[in-house]
């Protein structure tokens, strides 16, 4: 029990049980899917098709400009209708491209074919790049950025410690595509000039370590690193610091390391190995707000509507969407989502009045904060509008987690007001 | 078609709710409340008993009415138990109630509870806003102001607290005075059970431990001050008791008494008025310990703990700023703070206790070691015991008997005046049935001690008959004591009846 700061971490009920190790549900396409012209930032699109076009599974559509070029795919043979406004899991609008799917299902290769074993690292680079694999963690950072780095790097993590509750995704992916997996390691090696890979991953998934420990092989580049269950230890933070020992400032890079999702891992190695960038997702689909919890296997594009619906619909008439797990996920504010390439999951969650009551001072906010911060401390300098105390308190440090709100017994939405502190850091923290 | 909410993340939540913290510490106050209603009840008689639980409710109708008038009134908010329930009014009469002795006024206890809940919480803002613990402002509000209002009552003893602090300085070094002091309230075990009197609630040192231990399992309480608070209650007694070799007796004394751990379960918990942080948390138990201690050692107050609550509740803004910031990152730091105040408030209770005097027995009366036997029958008259009046109560005889004694026929005083002893004579058998001095006029060093209980009930049951050598002690003052009885006695004989 620490005595002179807070336990910075929680135990909370996974509800892992609920879809881990069930069976896989398919649900096709249907007749339109909608590919997202965004990824994690709204630059602009440079498009390759137009309306009226033919596409196939695996058509390049659109590259998104900017800082970090990401190309996009079609993920369904069939004609392209238009472009549509649709919520994207930033909650914003953005264009979707609209293809009506003619059930073909006719597959196109744009990647060329590359042997992973005889390519040097920037080789290697350069093809995810042109795949488009972007971070399945939830953020979709294109991988690519993450090797371009002049850091030494020793070490690759790959991260499959699925911290948040109800997913199930990465270790559905793992399991069903073991051999991929750590294929998928080795490529990562390669990329970080033979760098050590270790997999991070949860105890408490005994009977996939076995089967991982026995599939990695015994020329020791792979290795396993259990981390206990607490939340949030898939946080990249926190992941190097259980791996390697180590703190770095900006970027893990300056602790030697790279830091990949292990889903982001299997969309290296089917890239390479089969020219496919990332069409097909596997997304944990669970919560109280639906019939059935599963782990889906879908096209990117696929209304999740559809998804519901297989899966037996809403158990309630009032519901929240939330892209991502329950804790850091995006809530929707309606249901026009549609799978995109770095999803993870969908939580439907029952919604129910949560009233507030005062704030008690409790402190439980800065006693769980992985961070270490003070939540309640600074909504107070918040509400002061007082920079120096925001500053001191290191409030634009906060990574959001939701601890504080998951353990505020007042029910307060501590975590947005931690949110409007960063804000309030950014207009104001600027003019002085 | 189902509703879309919006609701910002995240979206999955802990069971924890203020309600359920608020309603576990209202059961815990009323198992406390309930051993006092027993305690009342069989010690003295069931009024008391009774008392204890219509103080209580006293106490929280007044909070509830006081809350309920605010809310209609300054929130303009009709909904009042919806206010309540938000509010806890409740929780902070409860407490205050407890605090106080069993023979409170009713009308002190409105009094207190009003004060408690308009300027302790509702002046503030109401629930969440208040900067002092509010059961504290009201209790001492009431202290203050009624502090000597209180009704003479078979349950007006004193305390171990106010005992040990009129009486003995909270310092005893020798044992005869500890053992003395303890028998007086039964012992260690009587403090530890609670079979005492005191303030209502705050005297069952185990079952208050009890319902402590089941708050921190429940998580409705923070283990970090009362930890540093009774950690530095304890070792600062600790460095007393070893300076002045007192024995282990003396630090569970200070823990056991003075309401420390009904403060470590019930107030210093409060989290409104407390620091957030953990090292907050340490440096605010550790200076409600140093100030409780500082009250009982240096000051002339007969208790700390409350007023040490109050003064480290005006700290906590303080606390906070000092130690902001990202905790793991600060943590040299907060350790340094923290550990650092608790190494001061050590090293200052052990210097300045130096200062402390500590209690000094009165040596044993001079009567019980004179080895010349007082002769009741002996020669008085430079006494001049004189019988000034007498009274007759049933088969009771009392001679007022006025005698000089060591002020008229030794000392220098500028006031040299007689002593008035009232000799009791039992008409049955003619013997001596009471002794005692109606007016004392004898030095304080000399004479008092033949005030003494163990002087006086030598002459009961003494008669006429001459078994007067039974009778030691010759000094001047107890010879006028004897003469005094003489006198009455030659009277009775003498038919002056």
């Amino acid at each position: 029990m620490p005595l002179f700061t807070g336990h910075m971490k929680i135990r909370l009920n996974g509800h892992k049980d609920l879809t881990e190790g069930k069976p896989i549900i398919t649900v096709g396409p249907g007749e339109k899917v909608f590919i997202p012209l965004a990824n994690m930032e709204a630059t602009p699109v440079e498009m390759l098709v137009k309306v009226g076009d033919h596409v196939r599974e695996g058509t390049k559509v659109a590259v998104q400009q900017g800082r970090f070029p990401v190309s996009l795919f079609a993920s369904a043979s069939g004609t392209v209708t238009g472009i549509e406004k649709r919520i994207f899991s930033d909650f914003k609008m953005v264009d979707h491209l609209v293809i009506a799917t003619d059930g073909a299902q006719e597959t196109e290769r744009v990647l060329p074919q590359l042997d992973w074993r005889q390519a040097d690292a920037e080789q290697l680079i350069d093809y995810v790049r042109q795949a488009g694999i972007v971070g399945c963690g939830g953020a979709g950072f294109p991988t690519y950025v993450k090797y371009h780095t002049k850091d030494r790097i020793e070490t690759v993590i790959i991260n499959a410690v699925e911290c948040e509750p109800y997913l199930t995704t990465d270790c559905a992916n793992i399991a069903s595509s073991m051999d991929d997996f750590v294929t998928g390691c080795r490529i990562l090696s390669k990329m970080a000039h033979d760098a050590r890979v270790i997999i991070a991953i949860k105890a408490v998934h005994k009977p996939l370590i076995e089967k991982i420990r026995a599939a990695i092989g015994s020329d020791g580049l792979i290795t396993i690193h259990e981390i206990k269950d607490f939340y949030p230890m898939g946080w990249e933070r926190l992941v190097v610091k259980s791996v390697l020992n180590k703190e770095y400032k900006n970027l893990p890079s300056e602790a030697g390391a790279i830091v990949n999702n292990a889903t982001t891992c299997i969309a290296v190695a089917q890239a390479l190995l089969y020219g496919r960038p990332i069409i097909d997702k596997l997304l944990t689909f669970a919560g109280d707000g639906i019939k059935q919890n599963a782990v889906v296997r879908v096209k990117v594009g696929t209304p999740i509507t559809r998804i519901i619906d297989a899966l037996g619909g809403f158990t309630s008439e009032d519901v929240k969407i939330i892209c991502g797990g329950p804790m850091m996920g995006t809530s929707m504010a309606n249901d026009q989502l549609v799978v995109n390439p770095h999803m993870n999951g969908v939580m439907i969650m029952k919604w129910e009045p949560r009233p507030e009551m005062a704030c008690l001072h409790c402190g439980r906010c800065a006693d769980y904060c992985p961070r270490g911060l003070e939540p309640v401390r600074i909504n107070i300098a918040n509400h002061a509008k007082d920079m120096e105390y925001l500053r001191q308190l290191k409030a634009d440090t906060c990574i959001e987690c939701g601890t504080c709100s998951y353990v505020c017994p007042s029910h307060l939405p501590i975590t947005e007001y931690v949110r409007r502190a960063k804000r309030t850091m950014k207009v104001f923290g600027q003019q002085n | 078609m189902a509703k879309i909410h919006f609701s910002t993340a995240p979206n999955y939540y802990s069971g924890l709710n203020t309600k359920s913290i608020m309603r576990d510490l209202t059961i815990a106050l009323v198992i406390v409340m309930a051993f006092a209603t027993v305690y009342y009840g069989l010690t003295y008689e069931w009024a008391y008993g009774i008392r204890v639980v219509a103080l209580c409710a006293s106490a929280v109708a007044t909070s509830l009415a006081v809350e309920a008038v605010w809310c209609l009134t300054v929130k303009r908010d009709k909904n009042v138990v919806g206010y309540w329930s938000t509010s806890f009014p409740w929780v902070t009469a409860l407490i205050m109630a407890l605090m106080c002795p069993v023979n409170t006024t009713f009308y002190e206890m409105i009094i207190g509870t009003v004060f408690a809940i308009v300027i302790g919480k509702l002046v503030f803002g109401g629930f969440g806003q208040n900067i002092f613990n509010p059961a504290v402002v009201g209790r001492v509000f009431m202290v203050t102001s009624f502090g000597s209002s209180a009704a003479a009552d078979v349950v007006t003893a004193a305390t171990p607290t106010s005992t040990m602090a009129t009486t003995y300085n909270w310092l005893i070094t020798d044992t005869a005075s500890a053992n003395a002091l303890l028998e007086k309230f039964g012992g260690l075990k009587s403090l530890f059970l609670g079979t005492y009197t005191g303030a209502m609630g705050e005297t069952s040192t185990l079952l208050l431990l009890i319902l402590g231990a089941w708050l921190l399992f429940r998580k409705d309480i923070d283990w970090h001050v009362p930890f540093a608070f009774l950690l530095t209650i304890t070792l600062s007694a600790a460095l007393v008791a070893l300076r002045f070799n007192t024995g282990l007796w003396y630090v569970a004394y200070h823990l056991l008494v003075g309401g420390v751990f009904f403060a470590a379960v019930f107030m210093v918990t409060e989290p409104v008025t407390n620091p957030t942080s953990a090292a907050g948390l340490l440096i605010f138990g550790t200076g409600c310990g140093f100030i409780t201690m500082a009250i009982r050692l240096f000051g002339n107050m007969p208790e700390g703990v409350m007023y040490s609550i109050l003064i480290m509740n005006a700290f906590t803004p303080w606390i906070d700023y000092l130690t902001a910031g990202v905790q793991d990152v600060m943590r040299k730091r907060n350790i340094i703070y923290s550990v650092g105040l608790f190494a001061v408030v050590l090293v200052v209770i052990f210097v300045a206790s130096g200062s402390i005097a500590p209690y000094v027995a009165p040596k044993a009366p001079e009567f019980l070691n004179s080895e010349a036997p007082l002769n009741l029958s002996g020669d008085y008259s430079k006494n001049e015991a004189k019988i000034i009046s007498t009274d007759t109560d049933g088969d009771k005889l009392t001679y007022h008997v006025d005698v000089k004694g060591f002020a008229v026929l030794v000392s220098d005083y500028a006031v040299k005046e007689d002593n008035v002893v009232d000799v009791v004579i039992s008409k049955k058998d003619g013997t001596v049935f009471s002794v005692s001095y109606s007016k004392f006029s004898d030095t304080e060093y000399v004479g008092d001690q033949t005030e003494d209980e163990r002087f006086l009930s030598q002459f009961v049951g003494l008669g006429s008959d001459g078994s007067v050598d039974a009778v030691t002690g010759a000094t001047v003052s107890s010879t006028s004591v004897a003469a005094a009885v003489n006198a009455a006695l030659t009277a009775y004989a003498g038919g002056n009846h």
